[in-house]
């Protein structure tokens, strides 16, 4: 099947002098591979309160992620691994999804979908990762619905080899009072296409989203989030961070959509990114469209080096120039490292970060 | 007489081209402390930079030996890896990474090699004690949001997690109340000792009570232009540095 809907296409295209209206071509999903595929590159554990249903529940279907439809559509029937689960009850246990692709088993493409009863509360962490040459395909597509009250957090921790493709397509419901948080970490890949999207559409629903990304080499990231806010008193967060080096080529789009209803409605939005090289090529296009009238949007943004004052400071405590970038780029993740819900994952992520950083360089 | 610690010979410095230091000769030995004064614009914080090897001040002559070794070429990293510190008169304030961490890393980078958490929280928290400042501090953002004072005291707290062997203090003592200068001079004199030098840049003689000053130098016309004893400090308190600088004219500098 070929997909001809852009990818992580822009809410409104009114930005076409940019070029930012959707993922580059040289990023579009791939044909499904013939080969290389297997369940015994996926597994999950669950937590209490949470179990596997064998037909997709409706309540997750509907709407799309920040993918778009044609690629939630492709991946939903082109999956070699769907999970659906469905959560009652408060648990304070983690419910995981592991990925981990290697020589035999490159590909992977799943679907998964999280229904959380009324008043219910459930964390899932994703892992993704592979083996260091592996040239993968990671597509995953996450259906979120929150009932009711329901409290969902989904982790997302991304840790792919620097010859791996990447797609990550997440679509949310949220219902009246109920929360969707997410934590993403992009910290892998050659090619990461991450689409989030989440329609508020029920009296004080609330969407957070804490993210991060890492990108060198020749690697391309394109980020397309979306809130949708049609009921009253909702509530949207979404910050990220970030970190560009080589000549990394990323776009980030950030759409906080205010529709008719979303009376007294709250959104934010930015993003943070710290430049290693002059090669690297940033953009950024962070949207906050009103049909109604009477809601907050705001959004910040900011893009710099590494500020020499402080890179000296370091430096007069000793710090040589390779360990003053890891703490600026440690102290920078801190905050969404910090959500991880689980010790060993964040050393996970520590470490990978670590790896990552050896080999990058500051050019000025 | 014991080895040099810091032999400043014949220095020169320039910043955006422009000369702020020519001619300047300056010793230091073990357990000593210098004093180093003079009127505002007259270079003394371009010293400091200079022998901590901050990049944006250009070395156009003369050599920085420490330690017996020449530092003239070396980067500021290998500088305070050797032994140098400085405690600034703006401290930087760095988000994201909490004061604990912070000087963990930095006592990690010049001893070469991590200290223990339990040992160096427990060393940290009778530090903070000593220094009057609230244990809660460490968990915070370094330098973020902190007071004026409060800078100037986590600049000191460094000073004794690193333990250096020389310690260069710029106006540490501005904008700090009477009772945080009295604080802060403790801190000195707990750092002191025998195989350890403070070169101390102030314009008051409160930072220096309790301590065992051996010399006042006067900082002038690009150099060093006079050199006296601890009565210099009060001198200069009292009736400024006209007398002083007019007096090292007639010597000729
Ligand atoms: N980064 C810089 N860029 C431009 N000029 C500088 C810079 N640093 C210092 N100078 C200049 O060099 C001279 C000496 O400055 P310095 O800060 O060393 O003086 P100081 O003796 O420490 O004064 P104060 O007592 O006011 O702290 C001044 O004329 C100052 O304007
Ligand atoms: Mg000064």
């Amino acid at each position: 099947m070929n997909t001809t809907e852009l990818l992580n296409a822009l809410p409104v295209t009114t930005w076409n002098h940019l070029r930012v209206n959707g993922a580059p071509k040289e990023a579009n999903l791939p044909e499904r591979p013939e080969s290389g595929w297997g369940e015994t590159n996926t597994a999950y554990e669950l937590s209490d309160g949470v179990r596997c249903t064998a037909v997709l529940p409706q309540e997750c279907t509907g709407e799309y992620s920040g993918l778009g439809k044609e690629a939630d559509l492709r991946i939903h029937t082109e999956a070699n691994f769907s999970r659906f689960f469905l959560a009652e009850g408060v648990s304070e246990g983690i419910t995981y999804l592991r990925e981990k692709l290697d020589a035999q088993h490159p590909n992977a493409v799943t679907h998964t979908a999280i229904h959380a009863k009324s008043g219910s509360k459930v964390t899932f962490v994703q892992i993704i990762q592979s083996d260091p040459e592996v040239e993968g395909l990671s597509a995953s597509l996450t259906q979120i619905a929150a009932e009711p009250g329901a409290d969902v957090t989904l982790v997302q921790l991304q840790l792919l080899s620097g010859k791996s493709k990447r797609y990550n397509g997440v679509s949310v419901k949220v219902a009246r009072d109920a929360r969707v948080k997410i934590v993403r970490a992009e910290l892998g890949g050659n090619i990461v296409v991450t689409g989030a999207r989440a329609m508020l559409g029920k009296t004080a629903g609330a969407f957070d989203l804490s993210a991060i990304y890492y990108g060198d080499g020749d690697s391309i990231l394109d980020f397309n989030d979306v809130a949708v806010h049609t009921g009253r008193d909702t509530h949207s967060e979404m910050h990220t961070a970030g970190v560009l080096a080589d000549r990394c080529r990323k776009t980030l789009r950030g759409t906080i959509d205010f529709r008719r209803g979303a009376v007294h409605a709250v959104g934010h939005e930015s993003e943070d990114v710290l430049l290693f090289s002059p090669e690297v090529r940033h953009r950024a296009a962070p949207l906050i469209l009103c049909t109604e009238e009477n809601v907050e949007g705001q959004h910040a943004a900011s893009a710099g080096r590494l500020d020499e004052n402080v890179l000296y400071y370091l430096a007069s405590r000793g710090l040589d120039p390779q360990q003053a970038m890891r703490l600026m780029v440690d102290a920078r993740f801190a905050p969404v490292v910090d959500q991880i819900p689980d010790k060993v994952l964040r050393d996970l992520v520590r470490a990978s970060l670590e790896r990552r950083l050896e080999h990058a360089q500051i050019l000025g | 007489m014991s080895q040099a610690l810091l032999n400043v010979r014949d220095l020169k410095v320039a910043v955006e081209e422009k000369t702020i230091l020519d001619g300047l000769n300056l010793t230091v030995c073990p357990g000593e402390i210098h004093v180093l004064m003079g009127p505002n614009g007259a270079g003394k914080s371009t010293l400091a930079a200079a022998i901590m090897g901050d990049p944006r001040y250009t070395i156009e002559g003369g050599s920085i030996e420490f330690d017996g070794e020449d530092l003239t070429d070396k980067a500021a990293d290998v500088r305070a890896r050797k032994g140098i510190f400085l405690s600034f008169q703006t401290p930087q304030e760095i988000p994201g990474v909490s004061l604990e961490s912070f000087l963990r890393t930095a006592q990690g980078a010049v001893q070469g090699k991590q200290p223990k958490v339990m040992t160096f929280r427990r060393a940290l928290a009778e530090k903070m004690e000593l220094l009057n400042m609230d244990a809660a501090y460490a968990e915070r953002y370094l330098n973020v949001g902190f007071s004026g004072g409060e800078k100037k005291k986590a600049e000191i707290l460094q000073l004794l997690t690193l333990q250096p062997k020389l310690a260069m203090l710029d106006e540490t003592d501005s904008g700090l109340d009477v009772d945080a200068v009295k604080t802060v001079a403790e801190g000195i004199k707990a750092y002191h000792n025998e195989n350890n030098a403070l070169l101390i840049i102030t314009h008051n003689a409160k930072i220096l009570e309790g301590l065992d000053v051996n010399y006042v130098h006067v900082l002038d016309d690009h150099h060093i232009v006079y050199t006296g004893g601890p009565e210099l400090v009060e001198q200069i308190t009292a009736h400024g540095f006209a007398g002083i600088l007019k007096g090292a004219d007639e010597h000729g500098g």
